[in-house]
């Protein structure tokens, strides 16, 4: 039989595919039981209390894919101890049921809403402000910056989830996955201002009396569009809107475009 | 257009990078500014396919994938965007780079809504895997969870991979035939609509990080750089450092203010 570290482990490397047969129907629910099939394996001999328990893992699950392995080492917890006599399988649902809508919105909104926006703004402010070769590596620094802060928390989360068990929740809320999530929105905000800038400066075409005025040009436009956005234009109406004023402006002023 | 060969790989790789989205790993090897680079890079132009990619990351930059949400498939677009340019870039003799690069952006629209109908697709087809593994356990045997999920990432692979070879396979040599037959206003038309997209592709970004507490940090900023930055003859190194700079601090400063407010 292996040891509680064997199943820890094994569970962690395969919640890198929790989501791996993701359905409509019970969206998780078969990448989590790959997770926990190896400890169940180990704590039930048994095939008939084996298959149950894999049956309660069969239910619908779905959880931030990155905050996972935090319910996963609470729910190994809780389903070892149901196997020694020592608590219920009902515990098992209640870890189950009570952390993943919670760590869900957590993830949420700090991986999917302002992290990875985040880096990847940072990857695009790279590639065009950085001087010669060195803007070739901007997805290396998207990919490092993404990862850097995303996988330690990953990597932790079975361990904490095992230690913790239920309280594991409280764990999570100390990481102040919220104030950081805000902190990235400010700074990317001005990764993009920051970023508009300088396209102004450096690349825009020059239609204006002086670069200066090209500046206000390029940025009017820019506000003119977010504008759009904020009064719910979608971006594929702007999108048809860039493109017949850019007919406009070739029949207008063929002889100003810029090389 | 594309020889059978390079259109093989390239949906090939197309549909291991779509893996990472949402089945696999999600290290982000599948967002479009990765993406764009390694089909720069297999088709000979990383720079171009570095443009077009973060073209598309700034398009997709909303769209997080929660719960049963499907948001565009930006591999699929960045591929197609990618590929359509390099593969354009040299059809016209003059400077055309960033017309070809401009309808390689327009490709990838309609790429993006492709891919997430295959995926809607997809999903639906993996419900039945589900279903397969309780009916296993009503027949008394204990499904075989590792192969089920085998299945369900083949099945992920395969619809990045058809996505993939539809999109180049069909859309590079029909875009190639109207960038070849376009008179020049048309081009001219396409270089400016490449700006045009880029500072769509910002207000896009800023929209997803609007917040008017920070608009006076964000105004200054970027009139700070446009106009001082102009003024002073700064170098693009230093407006890179500047700009990094002004927005960690920005981050930093607010993660301070709200670090004390619970998680409710």
């Amino acid at each position: 039989m292996k040891s509680g570290a064997s199943w820890r482990i094994e569970a962690a490397l395969r919640a890198t595919l929790l989501q791996g047969a993701w359905n409509f129907e019970r969206m998780q629910n078969l990448g989590w039981a790959y997770c926990m099939e190896p400890a169940l394996r180990a704590l039930y001999p048994d095939p008939a209390r084996r298959a149950a328990a894999l049956r309660r893992h069969l239910e619908l699950f779905n959880t931030h894919p990155y905050l996972a392995p935090y319910v996963l080492g609470a729910a190994l917890r809780a389903e070892s101890e149901a196997a020694a006599g020592r608590g219920g399988v009902e515990a098992v649902a209640a870890i189950k049921a009570g952390l993943s809508p919670a760590l869900a919105a957590v993830g949420d909104s700090f991986f999917w809403a302002n992290l990875r926006p985040a880096a990847g703004l940072l990857g695009v402010v790279w590639l065009w402000l950085a001087p010669g070769r060195l803007r070739l590596a901007a997805p290396l620094v998207f990919l490092g910056a993404y990862n850097l802060a995303s996988l330690p928390l990953r990597l932790r989360g079975v361990r904490a989830g095992w230690l913790k068990g239920d309280g594991v929740a409280v764990h999570v809320a100390r990481l102040g996955l919220p104030a950081k999530a805000e902190g990235l929105r400010r700074m990317a905000l001005v990764l993009v201002a920051g970023l508009c800038g300088a396209l102004a400066r450096i690349n825009q075409p020059a239609v204006g009396p002086s670069p200066v005025a090209d500046n206000f040009l390029f940025l009017g436009a820019g506000l003119l569009m977010l504008l759009l956005l904020r009064l719910s234009v979608r971006p594929v109406v702007l999108l048809v809107l860039c493109t017949l004023a850019s007919l406009v402006l070739a029949l207008a002023i063929p002889p100003m475009n810029p090389h | 257009m594309l020889p059978l060969g390079t259109l093989i790989l390239l949906s090939a790789v197309g549909g291991l990078l779509g893996l990472d989205s949402t089945g696999a790993l999600q290290v982000m090897l599948s967002r479009p500014l990765v993406v764009g680079a390694l089909f720069g890079v297999l088709l000979g132009n990383l720079s171009l396919g570095l443009v077009l990619g973060s073209m598309v990351e700034l398009l997709c930059i909303a769209g997080p994938p929660v719960g049963s949400l499907v948001p565009p498939d930006s591999t699929a677009a960045a591929a197609a965007a990618a590929t359509v340019a390099v593969r354009l870039a040299h059809l016209r003799p003059g400077h055309w780079t960033t017309a070809a690069a401009a309808l390689g952006f327009l490709a990838a629209v309609p790429a993006g809504a492709l891919g997430a109908r295959a995926e809607v697709w997809q999903r639906r087809w993996t419900n039945r895997l589900s279903r397969r593994a309780d009916a296993e356990l009503d027949a008394g045997r204990l499904p075989r969870l590792g192969i089920l999920l085998a299945a369900a990432l083949g099945m992920a692979f395969l619809r990045g991979f058809l996505v993939c070879a539809l999109v180049l396979g069909v859309g590079v040599p029909v875009l190639a035939g109207i960038f070849k037959g376009l008179p020049v206003e048309g081009l001219y038309a396409l270089r400016w609509s490449f700006w045009l997209f880029w500072l769509l592709g910002l207000a896009v970004a800023a929209d997803q990080f609007w917040d008017r507490r920070g608009l006076r940090t964000a105004a200054g900023v970027s009139l700070g750089v446009a106009v001082f930055g102009a003024a002073v003859g700064a170098g693009q190194g230093e407006v890179l450092a500047a700009v990094i700079g002004a927005a960690g601090v920005a981050g930093v400063w607010i993660w301070l203010a709200n670090r004390n407010e619970g998680w409710t």
